[in-house]
C-alpha cells in the first residue's frame, strides 16, 4: 500500500518536479564540492541571483518569456509526433518581418501599430515554419534536420540586414536597426522589463492545453501520433494537421521574436536571441510537451539562465561554472524522468 | 539544530550582501569575453585589479562573457542593485544600453570603452595604440630575414586598418623593402582560425607576424612552436612565448580608471571622451624579447623618445597607397577625419580592405 502510494506520487507532476529538483540540488552540490566551494553557500547564492529579490524575480520572468513561447512552439508539433527544432529560426524570422513592418509601414501609426506589428511577427514565424512543413509533407524530408538547418539561415538573414540595408546610420557603425517607436513596444510592468508577452504566453499555454486535451482536433493529433494508420482510416489527414501545428508553432516563436526585439532589445540586432529557441526546445521536452507544465519549467530555466551573471558576481566564479550548473539542471530533469518512465514500464 | 544553523548562515550571507550594498565605493566591470583571455578583456581586468589596489576601501564586481545585447542591461542593473555606483562597460556594443540605463539611474556613473556618444552620466575612455604598434613594426622589420611580414586581424574597421598601416610603416622605417600580408579571421576570438592563419603565413615565408584580434596568445604560441616571431597587442604574453615575442603594444588602463574613479568619488567628474596614448602611458611598449638586438633596441627607443617629444609623427607624409597613389605629400600631417575613418592600405601591404 505504502509503496504504491509513494510510486504514484513520484509519477505525478508534482512528484516529478520535486524529485527532479532534489536530483539537481544533489548534482549541483557535488559539483560545487568538487570545485572546492561550499554547496550551501553556492546554492543559496544561486537562489538569491534567480529569485532573491524583486529585481531578480522580474529578470527571471523577462528571460523566461521568449523561452515559454518557443517551448509552446515546440510542443504543438510534438503533439503530432513532429520533432521541430525550428523555434530559434522562427523567432529570428518573426523578429525580422515584424521589424521590417515597423520600419516600412510608418503610415500605420497610433494604436494599430502594435497589434499589426505582432501579427507581422507571427506571420513571419509561421512563414519560416512553412518551408520544413512542406518538405516533410510533400517530399518526406525529416523535419528535425530541416528545421535545425534553416535556423542558421534566419539568424544570418538578420545579421545581414542589420549590417547592411537596415543599419541605423545614427548608430556609429554598430550593426543594429533604428529604435522601435514608443507605441510599437509592449506594455511593461513593476518598473522592470517584464512585458505583456509574459501574460500572452501564459494565456496561450492555457488555451493550447484546452484545445489539445478537450477538443476533437486535439484528439485527432493524439491519434495521428500514436497510431497513424488508425488516424488515416478514421479520415484524418496528416498533412493538414502537420500544416496547422507547424504554422501555429511558428507563429508563437515569431511572436517571441518580435516581442523580445521591440520591447526588451528595443532594436533589431544580430544574435539577440541568446538561444531562446533552443532553450524552448529543452523546456518543451523537460515538460514532456505538456502545455501547462511548460509554464513553470520555462520559468525555472529562464531563472537559471538569468541568474548566471548574478552567480558570477556574488560567488566570484567564472561563467563556465554557471554554465555547468545550467547543464546539470537538464541532466537532472531528463534523467529523473527517464528513470521514472523506465520503472513504470 | 541543523536547520537553525543553516538559517543562521543564510541570514549571515544576506547580511554580508546587504552590507556590501551600502558601500559607496563599489565598482562594476562587465566583459564581453572571458576575463582570462590574455587579451582585450584581461587588459580591462588588470585595470580593475589596479583600481582595487590603488584606492583603499574600493570593492569591485566583475562579470564575464556578457553578449552585446539587452542582456547587458540586466547585468548593469544587478550591479547597481548590489551597490555599484560606477559601472565600467568595456565592450563597444554596450554603449546604447549604458546610456538608456543611465537615464533610470542618474546618480550612477557609467564609463564605456571606445564609444563616441555621451550621456548625462555616461563617459568614455579609449587609447590610441598607433605609436606603439609603429615601434613594434620597427622591431619586426629589423628581425625579419625574409622581408615578409604577416598581420592577422579580425575585421576591416578603421581602428584595425590603422594598426596594419602603422605596423608596416614602422617596419619600412628599418627595411624599406618589407611587405605585410594581411589575413582577416572574421572574428575577435577564434583560436582555430588564428592558428591556421599563422601557419599558412609561416608556410608562405613570413617570419614575423603582427596581430589585432582579441588576444595575441594563440598566434604567439604558434610562432614559438614554428620558430618565428610576433608583435603582440593588448596584453604582454611573453611568458607564454618567451622566444617568439619581440615586443607589443599593451593597454595600461589602471591609471586612467583610477583617475576617473577618484574624480567621480570627489564629485568633480564630468562625462567626456577620455583618450590616452603612448605619451600618457595608457599604451605601453612591451619589454623586448631576446631576438631584438641592442642596436635595434636603441634605434626603437630613440624613435620612441622622438614621438614622446613630438619630434616624430607616424601619420605624416610622404604616404602612398598600395597602388602608388599619393595619400599625403611630404611633411603634411594626416587630418583627423582621414585617420578616424581610414579605409586604405599603405604601399607594402598585401591584401584588401573589405
Amino acid at each position: 500500500m505504502k509503496s504504491a502510494f509513494v510510486s504514484s506520487f513520484a509519477h505525478s507532476a508534482a512528484g516529478r518536479l520535486l524529485l527532479s529538483t532534489a536530483a539537481f540540488i544533489t548534482l549541483a552540490a557535488a559539483f560545487f564540492l568538487l570545485i572546492g566551494r561550499s554547496p550551501w553557500e553556492m546554492l543559496s547564492l544561486l537562489a538569491q541571483a534567480a529569485v532573491g529579490d524583486g529585481f531578480a524575480l522580474t529578470e527571471s520572468l523577462v528571460r523566461a518569456t521568449p523561452i515559454l513561447l518557443c517551448a509552446l512552439a515546440t510542443a504543438l508539433p510534438a503533439r503530432l509526433g513532429l520533432i521541430s527544432v525550428g523555434a530559434e529560426g522562427q523567432l529570428y524570422f518573426g523578429a525580422l518581418v515584424g521589424t521590417g513592418f515597423v520600419l516600412s509601414a510608418t503610415a500605420v501609426a497610433g494604436p494599430l501599430q502594435l497589434p499589426s506589428m505582432l501579427l507581422a511577427g507571427m506571420a513571419g514565424g509561421a512563414a519560416w515554419a512553412l518551408v520544413p512543413t512542406l518538405l516533410r509533407t510533400r517530399l518526406q524530408i525529416n523535419e528535425t534536420i530541416s528545421t535545425l538547418l534553416i535556423n542558421y539561415v534566419a539568424a544570418l538573414l538578420v545579421t545581414w540586414v542589420v549590417y547592411g540595408p537596415w543599419k541605423n546610420p545614427a548608430s556609429q557603425g554598430w550593426p543594429a536597426t533604428a529604435e522601435f517607436p514608443e507605441n510599437a513596444r509592449l506594455a511593461t510592468y513593476f518598473d522592470s522589463r517584464v512585458h505583456a508577452g509574459l501574460w500572452i504566453g501564459m494565456a496561450i499555454a492555457v488555451v493550447a492545453h484546452m484545445i489539445l486535451t478537450r477538443t476533437r482536433w486535439g484528439l485527432g493529433l493524439d491519434v495521428l501520433r500514436s497510431n497513424p494508420r488508425a488516424g488515416v482510416l478514421a479520415g484524418l489527414r496528416f498533412d493538414r494537421h502537420a500544416l496547422a501545428v507547424m504554422l501555429l508553432g511558428g507563429a508563437l516563436a515569431g511572436l517571441a521574436g518580435i516581442a523580445e526585439t521591440s520591447t526588451v532589445q528595443g532594436r533589431l540586432q544580430a544574435s539577440f536571441s541568446n538561444g531562446a529557441g533552443f532553450s524552448g526546445f529543452l523546456v518543451a521536452w523537460l515538460a514532456r510537451n505538456h502545455c501547462l507544465r511548460i509554464v513553470p519549467m520555462a520559468f525555472l530555466v529562464g531563472a537559471l539562465l538569468a541568474a548566471g551573471d548574478g552567480m558570477q558576481m556574488l560567488a566570484q566564479v567564472p561563467s563556465s561554472v554557471t554554465l555547468v550548473a545550467q547543464g546539470l539542471l537538464f541532466v537532472a530533469v531528463l534523467g529523473t524522468n527517464g528513470m521514472l518512465d523506465r520503472g513504470a514500464r | 539544530m541543523k536547520l537553525r544553523n543553516m538559517l543562521r548562515s543564510l541570514v549571515a550571507t544576506v547580511a554580508i550582501a546587504a552590507a556590501g550594498a551600502s558601500s559607496a565605493q563599489t565598482i562594476g566591470y562587465i566583459y564581453v569575453g572571458p576575463e582570462k583571455d590574455y587579451g582585450y578583456n584581461t587588459s580591462h581586468d588588470l585595470g580593475r585589479q589596479f583600481v582595487e589596489k590603488s584606492i583603499a576601501g574600493t570593492k569591485t564586481l566583475h562579470v564575464e562573457n556578457i553578449p552585446e545585447t539587452a542582456e547587458v542591461s540586466r547585468v548593469m542593473e544587478r550591479m547597481i542593485k548590489s551597490g555599484a555606483s560606477i559601472v565600467f562597460a568595456t565592450s563597444y556594443g554596450y554603449l546604447d544600453y549604458a546610456i538608456e540605463l543611465g537615464k533610470k539611474y542618474p546618480k550612477v556613473a557609467f564609463m564605456h570603452a571606445g564609444g563616441l556618444k555621451l550621456g548625462d552620466n555616461v563617459g568614455t575612455y579609449w587609447a590610441n595604440s598607433d605609436d606603439a604598434i609603429y615601434l613594434g613594426g620597427m622591431a619586426a622589420g629589423a628581425v625579419s630575414k625574409s622581408g615578409k611580414l604577416g598581420f592577422i586581424a579580425a575585421f576591416p574597421i578603421p581602428q584595425v586598418v590603422r594598426s596594419i598601416n602603422a605596423f608596416t610603416l614602422g617596419a619600412q622605417a628599418v627595411n624599406p623593402k618589407v611587405t605585410t600580408t594581411v589575413v582577416w579571421t572574421g572574428g575577435w576570438l577564434d583560436p582555430a582560425k588564428e592558428a591556421e592563419a599563422a601557419n599558412s603565413l609561416i608556410d608562405a615565408g613570413v617570419d614575423v607576424i603582427g596581430e589585432q584580434v582579441d588576444s595575441p596568445i594563440t598566434i604567439a604560441q604558434t610562432a614559438e612552436k614554428r620558430g618565428i616571431y610576433v608583435v603582440g597587442k593588448d596584453v604582454d604574453v611573453a611568458k607564454f612565448a618567451p622566444k617568439a615575442v619581440l615586443t607589443g603594444a599593451s593597454w595600461n588602463w589602471g591609471p586612467t580608471m583610477v583617475k576617473v574613479v577618484k574624480e567621480i568619488q570627489a564629485g568633480t567628474w564630468k562625462p567626456s571622451h577620455i583618450r590616452g596614448d603612448l605619451k600618457d602611458g595608457t599604451v605601453v611598449l612591451d619589454p623586448f624579447g631576446p631576438a631584438v638586438t641592442d642596436t635595434v633596441r636603441k634605434s626603437i627607443l630613440a624613435r620612441k623618445a622622438d614621438i614622446l617629444a613630438d619630434k616624430f609623427e607616424v601619420w605624416s607624409g610622404p604616404l602612398t597607397r598600395q597602388n602608388g597613389a599619393e595619400i599625403l605629400p611630404a611633411g603634411k600631417a594626416m587630418p583627423m577625419e582621414m585617420l578616424e575613418s581610414m579605409d586604405f592600405f599603405v604601399k607594402g601591404v598585401i591584401g584588401t580592405v573589405k
